[in-house]
């Protein structure tokens, strides 16, 4: 199976350069302080954020009078993959996802405004279909932004990959990620155009870094005004009715 | 989860006891409930419960096994439960796989004897084993009473595709899937029970209890009900204890309450068989 038709189009139809439809809720659950939801095609994520808080017993050691201790969990529901997941959590791949998930929360949090305290961001993939990890960035910012926690600015992130004829294309599904192509993932402060990771799966040549970087970035600009249009509507849909909580 | 003060418990205990309860309910009085089924499109069926601010999404997949000698014509149902760290932070890591794992216990010896003769390819030969599995998102109390229902409707609505045993050949059976993606079967639901969870507080019972009143119970115990109001199991969860003669009362109260869920339940999955076009919400509404 090719990557790209001979029309140029990718096998889901879409164009080189297309996201899959994005579609995003804050404030999805009441008990938590943030909570969020993003869908981005058949991909589904939840992310949840509690705290700021005091820093709970199990992560005693992790207490800092430098700043805020961010704790990210990982997991992938038992029905989100084709074939039944027997470990939700603590698998090398999870694992892997939690660690880049701390990175990149990191680099926007200001966590040296919150000392001795301790943030949670919990996710769970409920479904997935390619770029997990990108969704769950996402779902993560909007969670934080929704808990009200100090940022630097909103951190996206988004896939790209090498097609057939080294075409660079956007947001990769499942069924283009398990073909072999290459994938990128970058997550980036869109504002300042900053990178705050960038993990790669494969190998291409170093000639194709920069389009298909730009490419991922691309999407992550277009991802940054869908989410930030998102939120934008959720807070004047909480703020209006008590006239933004002036009296 | 909010710790109560012995004055806040003493509010809500008299509360229930007026049966007038904090959010204005009356003992026997469940919050709203919504279900819907199809929202994980890859799995074979599935349903998200909310039960109040209780979310609870179950998902079926059926894989084959070949039964034991002693039951050659039974299928198996296997219920996992995952508690998500996003319903308590409590929940995160280990701690929360162990909480899961007493669940599922729980959960499979409540569902253990339900017959499943319907589950059967060939006897003795291959069953389908059915695993069901729980994601608890969200809790807000009275969490089996969710899980209950989130089965019940993710196997009403379970699409499994047909297996054909074709002619023997050389003494084996040859088990073929069709081709048809539209030729399947459902599930039976009319024996899997829904769960009705009591708890006791001060003289008085009531039914789905939220957090806050969960820890002003004295006695909980959930029994699981069938559509004809039969009692499949009982089992009792937390501290406390009570008289014989309360205990029947609570049975026969659960087998009308279950009678009525059961009924509530099918007609709501029933008109929305019907609707001719059903965009699924999700998260999103």
């Amino acid at each position: 199976m090719e990557l790209l038709n001979d029309q140029g189009l990718r096998l889901d139809g879409r164009k080189p350069d297309e996201l899959r439809l994005i579609k995003c809720k804050l404030g999805i659950f009441t008990h938590t302080d943030g909570s969020a939801f993003v869908e981005q095609g058949n991909t589904k994520v939840i992310a949840v954020v509690y705290g700021p808080h005091e820093v709970r017993n199990v992560h005693r050691a992790k207490t800092s009078a430098d700043g805020a201790f961010v704790n990210c969990q990982y997991s992938m529901a038992a029905f989100s993959m084709s074939e039944r997941k027997k470990r939700n959590r603590g698998d090398r791949k999870s694992t892997e996802a939690t660690i880049h998930l701390h990175q990149t929360l990191a680099a926007v949090i200001r966590t040296e405004l919150m000392p001795k305290s301790q943030i949670d961001v919990f996710i769970e993939v409920l479904q997935s279909d390619g770029g997990n990890f990108a969704a769950s960035v996402n779902a993560a910012t909007l969670a934080l932004i929704d808990a009200g926690i100090p940022l630097r600015e909103y951190v996206i992130a988004c896939t790209a990959s090498l097609g057939t004829g080294n075409v660079p294309m956007v947001d990769i599904s499942n069924l283009e990620e398990s073909l072999g192509g290459p994938t990128l993932t970058v997550a980036v402060l869109p504002r300042s155009s900053q990178i705050a990771l960038v993990e790669m799966s494969q190998r291409f040549h170093l000639d194709f870094l920069e389009p298909v970087l730009k490419m991922a970035m691309k999407g992550c600009d277009y991802t940054f005004k869908v989410l930030d249009m998102a939120v934008e509507s959720y807070l004047s849909e909480i703020g209006k009715p008590n006239n933004w909580g002036q009296a | 989860m909010v710790r109560l003060s012995p004055e806040e418990k003493i509010y809500i205990i008299h509360g229930v006891e007026d049966n007038i309860r904090e959010d204005g309910r009356s003992q026997t009085q469940y919050r709203p409930i919504e279900v819907e089924t199809g929202i994980i499109p890859s799995a074979m069926g599935s349903a998200r419960v909310k039960l109040g601010n209780t979310d609870v999404i179950a998902c079926v997949k059926a894989d084959t096994f070949t039964p034991t000698w002693n039951k050659p014509d039974e299928g198996k149902l296997q219920l996992h439960v995952d508690l998500s760290a996003t319903a308590s932070p409590w929940f995160e890591g280990r701690r929360g796989e162990q909480t899961s794992e007493e669940i599922t216990t729980i959960l499979n010896k409540a569902y253990e004897s339900i017959k499943l003769e319907s589950f059967c390819i060939v006897p003795q030969v291959k069953c389908w084993l059915v695993d069901v599995d729980i994601s608890v998102l969200s809790c807000d109390g009275n969490m089996y009473d969710a899980i209950g229902f989130a089965v019940k409707a993710a196997l009403a609505t379970t699409m499994v595709p047909k297996i054909v045993a074709s002619e023997e050949d050389e003494g084996e059976k040859e088990l073929q899937i069709t081709d048809d993606p539209f030729d399947t079967w459902t599930p039976n639901v009319s024996n899997i029970p829904c769960l009705v969870t009591l708890s006791k507080v001060g003289d008085s019972v009531m039914v789905d209890a939220t957090n806050k009143e969960e820890q002003c119970s004295s006695f909980t115990c959930i029994l699981a009900v069938t559509e004809t109001g039969k009692i499949l199991s009982t089992f009792k969860v937390g501290p406390g204890s009570v008289q014989p003669v309360t205990f029947s009362k609570l049975i026969l109260e659960a087998s009308s309450i279950g009678r009525s869920l059961h009924s509530e339940l099918l007609s709501a999955l029933k008109k929305e068989n019907g609707l001719r076009k059903r965009e699924i919400h999700g998260f999103l509404n």
